[in-house]
């Protein structure tokens, strides 16, 4: 328990430390912040209004406490570009990126150690050769460019799955191979050589001499073992999927929380890209978090650390 | 048990690797065998071929392994009913060899399940009574525990424990006291012999330790390149040793009250087992070798004291036994 | 020499140097074997198909694909070999700090790595972006920032670990001092995980500065750089897949050829982790 209670602790330092430097953002570009809202061409009174209003002109501590605040009451600020408030249609993006990025996971975890599991058992077959071949091909292809082969292989060429949107479930195919593509191939290296590894330990000799069946001998003995590693190669995919949404949602046109953050980059729409860039870290370490605790579930050993 | 020809290769890119090359041997019940040998004598092998759990990509090419009427390698059947229940076995890492991630006890009381039938709880129950006998005080405690909670020694008394709890007849120790400390050793063997006497259980006990050997086994068989060099009681094996190899690892030995001056080795190193010389394998390194060694191979000869040696030496000596 | 020989003996390792010979081949003699200059627009002879004259057709503006390929080699050894120097170093010279001096210095960085680590690299990157804007320099930089986290990591575990082998404490004993035990002792013999990262560094700085092109938060789009290359594409799928075809190959092929390196490096420098 106290290491759950100290992972937990951890996090919200990181969760406390990434909101300061998010806060940061807008005092770091070059520039007075004040204009920057104000936007381009702003006259010099319409900036100093956007100072006084936004309290700018106050103590950088008392700023951040204002703006924490208004985060920790669903405040999130007035977007620059459309000059409604950020939250709804935050969550609304969020929404679509966290359910493509649990598709996308549930893909990759599902192909990957199936894939992973067979190739160890069967080093050096044929087998093994393929799905090898499969993943390192997976993580050397751009994902945006798998997403646009896909495109023109499967809705271009044979019309089978719509080439944007989500509007039904076929939809949602195409981009649910794409973004899980990568953290497939990553899940299919990892487990191959942790059970590869594992069936080479002792306790493998030991639980076979006990005369125990093929099927106790891999599940139990060589999996439970395996797992360790490779939830925590999950856990840091799942984190790694959100944040390289934005290149399947762009591909796509899938409105999700990675493509409102670059559309906000290239506005740049401050309060809009702190709000998302945020979202996204505290989801990272929300993830992070209950992956060191299933961590600690698996392993005998973390119990007494 | 009648181990009868036992070849095992390794069929590595580099060439075929005889590792077991032909090894006779009976286990009477109740008899403890030691078997000794350098490192990749083909001791540790010769036994895992026993219970076919030669690691890859070893295999075993021939011979037969008799236990109570039923050919061990010919039968899929026996070896299956047998593995792990009347022929268990416990390695040289007590470290490494029980899983981290189950408790004592599930590892403990699967086999006991699977093989005698029982309930879990009958299980754990008989699972506490052999940690007792293998002189664990708190045994309901430790079968919650994980290994990386014990000493080695204790691990290596686990390990004992769950090779006896199904009913064994024979118990193979492959270098099973070698990582252990010189006390806990001692405490290890003087525990197997107690068993043995009590459970009326046989043991093959495999070392590179002349020491060791000689205070647990009854038969010694010394190994050498895949081959059984010599085979006698451990008495005759320390007192008259015949063969040249075996007599060179007796002086080996430091010991306190002989009054030798200066510790001998043997000289060179053990040939590999891709290109073994072409007359005895250990003609290389003997001091007593001639042409014929370096030419013939030498065939086991039966002594009339019983005493089998594989050397020129005694040729025409006794009966040959084996090729 | 002998380790040479045995990288030599890995048939996906000699794929791998394969690929990136040609790559490199293509960057250093961009000017020769390029057929035209990049820039050169044709706005005759927009989206043309593969022919004699353009090899791989043309783009939206009458760029010729082939030629932007090549001089897009170019473009991803700069991105490579800036990315290795700044976040390279970098991040070595902090694993270096935190492992040789440990204590409080290394518990305190290794804090600040550990939750840089949380994040992908490409989040890191877009988050520098937000800071310094977008374009080539800017990814560039940004990519940096974003691979020093794992150097360091990869640095200071070698560290650590060579740190333990005995011949270090016996030059402690001789009196060495603290730079001459790290430079001649414990970095060329805790080299090897660092050049496989360094590897697979190379490759990842490829992908997510092709990833940031596309977005349009990289490279200029009138650059050849393979993903700005691609980020125009994506409209033509339906009719012009060749557009999209040619770049996405080459980033591919470069990257595949990096990464079979990297996996050929770590078999026999026999790196465990990375």
């Amino acid at each position: 328990m106290k290491y759950v209670m100290k992972r937990l602790l951890s996090a919200l330092v990181v969760v406390f430390l990434t909101s300061i430097i998010v806060f940061c953002i807008v005092h770091l570009i070059p520039g007075d912040p004040a204009m920057v809202y104000a936007g381009a061409g702003a006259k010099q009174e319409q900036v100093e209004n956007v100072r006084i209003e936004m309290g700018l002109d106050k103590p950088l501590v008392v700023q951040y406490i204002h703006w924490a605040g208004g985060i920790l009451q669903g405040d999130f600020g007035t977007s620059l570009a459309t000059k409604q408030p950020i939250l709804p249609v935050l969550m609304d993006k969020f929404h679509n990126t966290f359910i493509l990025s649990a598709l996308g996971i549930v893909f990759a975890v599902g192909f990957g150690l199936l894939l992973g599991i067979v190739s160890a058992l069967k080093h050096n077959s044929f087998i093994d050769l393929i799905s090898m071949f499969i993943a390192i091909i997976g993580i050397s292809m751009p994902i945006f460019w798998v997403g646009m082969l896909l495109v023109m292989v499967f809705s271009v060429q044979m019309g089978w799955f719509p080439a944007t949107g989500n509007d039904t479930w076929v939809s949602y195919i195409l981009p649910t191979i794409t973004i899980g593509m990568n953290s497939m191939a990553i899940i299919t290296r990892m487990t191959r050589s942790s059970v590869l590894e594992v069936l080479n330990e002792d306790y493998m000799v030991t639980a076979v001499a006990k005369g125990l069946r093929g099927r106790t001998v891999i599940l139990v003995h060589a999996l439970k073992n395996a797992m360790i590693p490779i939830v925590t190669t999950i856990g840091m995919q799942f984190g790694y999927l959100m944040g390289g949404a934005v290149l399947t949602e762009t591909v796509f046109v899938y409105p999700g929380l990675g493509r409102y953050l670059v559309d906000s980059l290239t506005k740049r729409d401050y309060p809009a890209i702190q709000a998302s860039i945020l979202l996204l870290a505290v989801v990272f370490v929300v993830v992070n978090f209950i992956v060191d605790s299933t961590y600690y579930k698996l392993d005998p050993k973390m119990k007494d650390a | 048990m009648d181990v009868k020809n036992l070849h095992t290769y390794f069929y590595t890119k580099a060439g075929v690797s005889k590792a077991v090359n032909g090894v006779n041997f009976s286990l009477r019940e109740g008899e403890i065998l030691g078997i000794i040998g350098e490192s990749g004598s083909g001791k540790s092998v010769a036994v895992k071929s026993i219970l076919q759990i030669v690691p890859r990509p070893g295999k075993i090419a021939e011979g037969q392994i008799i236990y109570r009427g039923r050919d061990l390698l010919a039968d899929k059947q026996a070896i299956g009913q047998v593995r792990g229940k009347d022929i268990t076995m416990i390695f040289q890492e007590p470290m490494t060899s029980l899983n981290p991630v189950l408790t004592i006890g599930r590892q403990l009381t699967e086999g006991i399940r699977l093989h005698l039938g029982l309930s879990k709880e009958e299980a754990n129950q008989r699972a506490c009574e052999f940690l007792k006998q293998v002189k664990i005080t708190n045994p309901e405690e430790l079968l919650t525990r994980y290994p990386h909670h014990l000493s080695g020694g204790m691990r290596q008394r686990v390990m004992i424990a769950m090779a006896l709890a199904t009913d064994t007849k024979i118990l193979i120790a492959d270098e099973a006291t070698t990582a252990l400390d010189v006390t806990i050793q001692q405490q290890i063997i003087y525990l197997l012999k107690e068993l043995r006497d009590r459970l009326h259980m046989s043991i093959i006990f495999i070392t590179h330790d002349m020491g060791v050997i000689n205070e647990i086994a009854d038969n010694t068989a010394v190994m050498y390149c895949g081959k059984i060099q010599e085979y006698a009681s451990t008495y005759e094996v320390m007192k008259h040793p015949r063969h040249p190899y075996t007599e060179a690892l007796l002086k080996a030995i430091p010991s306190i009250d002989a009054e030798q001056q200066k510790l001998s080795t043997i000289p060179g190193s053990v040939p590999s087992l891709l290109a073994l010389p072409e007359g005895c394998s250990f003609s290389n390194r003997c001091t007593q070798c001639t042409d014929r060694c370096r030419e013939e191979e030498p065939k086991l000869i039966r002594l009339e004291d019983g005493h089998r040696v594989r050397c020129w030496k005694y040729d025409g000596q006794g009966e040959v036994v084996d090729s | 020499m002998k380790f040479l020989k045995r990288l030599l003996s890995n048939k996906l390792a000699v794929l791998g140097i394969f690929f990136i010979l040609i790559f490199l081949l293509a960057s250093l003699f961009a000017p020769l074997i390029a057929t035209q200059d990049y820039s050169e627009m044709d706005l005759y002879n927009v989206l043309a198909l593969p022919s004699a004259e353009h090899l791989m057709g043309t783009d939206e503006m009458g760029r010729d694909i082939f030629s932007g390929i090549i001089y897009g080699a170019r473009t991803s050894v700069l991105i490579g070999v800036s990315v290795l120097l700044f976040g390279g170093l970098v991040g070595t010279a902090i694993g270096i700090l935190a492992g040789f001096f440990e204590g409080k210095l290394d518990m305190v960085l290794m804090r600040i790595i550990d939750t840089l680590m949380a994040f992908p690299s490409i989040l890191l990157a877009m988050f520098m972006i937000a800071i310094i804007g977008t374009g080539l320099k800017g990814a560039i930089v940004a990519v940096s920032i974003a691979t020093v986290p794992r150097f360091a990591r990869i640095v200071r575990s070698s560290v650590l670990k060579t740190k333990k082998n005995e011949y270090v404490d016996a030059c402690r004993v001789l009196g060495q001092s603290n730079m001459k035990i790290l430079f001649r002792h414990i970095l060329p013999n805790g080299m090897a995980p660092i050049i496989v990262q360094a590897t697979l560094t190379f490759s990842e700085a490829i992908l997510i500065i092709s990833g940031l092109g596309f977005l349009g938060l990289g490279a200029d789009p009138m650059s050849a750089e393979w993903g700005a290359m691609l980020s125009n594409a994506r409209a033509y799928l339906m009719t012009k897949p060749h557009i999209a075809i040619f770049p996405g190959i080459a980033i591919a092929i470069t990257v595949l050829g990096f990464n079979l390196l990297g996996d050929g490096l770590r078999d026999t420098l026999d790196v465990k982790e990375y």
